[in-house]
């Protein structure tokens, strides 16, 4: 065992260098003659590697370690910034942009001629009849709710007047005669150019751009509601708002 | 200030020769090229923790051949680290046995940037294997080893720091401690066979 020991300890001598040439040339002679002893000189060299590899793997790691936490807090820093807002941001535009493609889709898909009637028509009310002093037939009859008398005293008149257009144009409406309305709403129009006057022609365009409207002939309608709309001083301004317009262009466009 | 103008890859070498300033060259090393390097892991299958720990190894891996001479400057540290750094990467895929379809696409795209760059593959398992033979020594001795062998001081440096009675029974205690790290690889040849192929000995 003790002989073992002191080969061992000539062995790390010579691994250290700690030999003179003379005692060199003789461990390697011996060498040369006993693997046993070049198994464990191997195996001690082995083990210095061992201890260096390992030395060299703590050292970088103490410095990985500082080196990481520096580098870390500097990608922190500076990508919560500059990178991931924009990412943010680009999120919520996309989604908002994603909201108004379908929000545009369906409007696209569900607007339409009959609908925006609907919500814009409310029949017209006639000033309360008090006597025949001043009222035509055909406006005591549609204020009394005779609309076919009123239309048919309005086909009987010979000379109807402004109003009398007016209110077989609105009778008409309630008929659901549209074609019909727009003749006498513009004839209404065309007598108060005439006459230079002033007659009811609020209301004779508004319920003649409805009558268009309903009627699918969105190329006259689409002006007249325009008029309104830019006319704050008209009677229906308020009911001609910007999302109307921009339905009823959407609904030019679709057809 | 470009990082990469700091030291020229010969000044860089010498540095990494002596203890003394090796700590200084691999801060470079990390400054100057870890990001460059993880990129190649995040876009292959990697995490950031992936790349930390591969560039780990690399910066060892590369150390080690500086300092055996075996680094020949046949190309730029900078092309070099990135070789071992896309060969460590795929060695470490292959451990995970991930898609064998990549595995073929990487050593398709294997450059061979300096010889021995491809050839020095150190694994994870054996470095783990380093720690653990290690470990099993004991503080006192991993201390003398790592004072003698790693840090090259003398026996007269060491027994001055580990208060030993003097240089003989520190000598006594050195011998001990490497003939016990002997011992455990003789008792274990798969695991020296093993390690030595890791680390390279037949040099």
């Amino acid at each position: 065992m003790s002989n073992n020991f002191t080969k061992t300890e000539r062995l790390i001598q010579y691994i250290d260098g700690g030999m003179n040439d003379a005692e060199k040339a003789l461990l390697q002679k011996e060498l040369k003659a006993d693997e046993t002893m070049q198994a464990e000189l191997e195996n001690l060299l082995l083990a210095t590697d061992i201890v260096k590899k390992y030395g060299l793997s703590a050292s970088v790691a103490g410095i990985h370690k500082e080196m990481m936490e520096e580098m870390n807090t500097l990608s922190v820093k500076q990508p919560a910034i500059v990178r991931h807002m924009p990412r943010q941001l680009m999120k919520i535009a996309a989604g908002i942009i994603v909201l108004l493609g379908l929000f545009g889709l369906y409007q696209y898909f569900s607007v339409s001629a009959n609908g925006l009637y609907t919500e814009h028509y409310n029949q017209y009310t006639a000033p309360t009849f008090r006597g025949a002093e001043t009222s035509s037939s055909i406006e005591k009859a549609y204020a009394e709710k005779k609309y076919d008398s009123a239309i048919a005293h309005f086909k009987l008149s010979t000379e109807a007047s402004v109003k009398d257009n007016f209110f077989a144009g609105q009778s008409y409406l309630v008929k659901e005669n549209y074609a019909q309305a727009i003749i006498c709403f513009k004839n209404a129009l065309n007598k108060n150019n005439i006459n230079n006057t002033n007659l009811l022609s609020d209301d004779a365009e508004y319920y003649l751009a409805l009558s268009c409207l309903k009627n699918n002939d969105l190329p006259q309608a689409l002006p007249l509601f325009q008029k309104i709309h830019n006319n704050k001083a008209h009677t229906y301004n308020n009911k001609v708002s910007y999302w109307f317009l921009k339905k009823l262009q959407l609904l030019n466009w679709k057809q | 200030m470009d990082k990469d103008s700091i030291y020229d890859d010969s000044g860089l070498m010498d540095m990494i020769k002596e203890n003394a300033t090796m700590g200084k060259a691999i801060k470079f090393l990390y400054s100057a090229h870890f990001e460059s390097l993880s990129v190649h892991i995040l876009q292959n299958q990697g995490s950031r923790q992936d790349a930390e720990d591969i560039f780990q190894e690399v910066i060892v891996a590369f150390i080690e051949l500086v300092q055996r001479n075996k680094f020949r400057g046949d190309s730029s540290i900078k092309t070099f680290l990135f070789s071992i750094n896309k060969n460590m990467w795929l060695n470490e895929l292959k451990r995970r046995n991930r898609l064998a379809v990549r595995e073929t696409k990487f050593e398709m795209a294997r450059e061979p940037a300096d010889a021995g760059s491809g050839d020095y593959i150190t694994g994870r398992e054996a470095q783990q294997q380093v720690l653990t033979v290690m470990d099993k020594l004991g503080d006192v001795c991993k201390k003398i080893l790592l004072a003698f062998y790693y840090e090259n001081l003398s026996m007269k440096e060491i027994v001055q720091t580990m208060n030993y009675e003097n240089e003989q029974v520190l000598r006594n205690k050195k011998h001990k401690c490497l003939k016990n790290l002997e011992q455990l690889l003789t008792a274990n040849p798969a695991l020296a066979k093993t390690l030595k192929s890791a680390l390279q000995h037949e040099q």
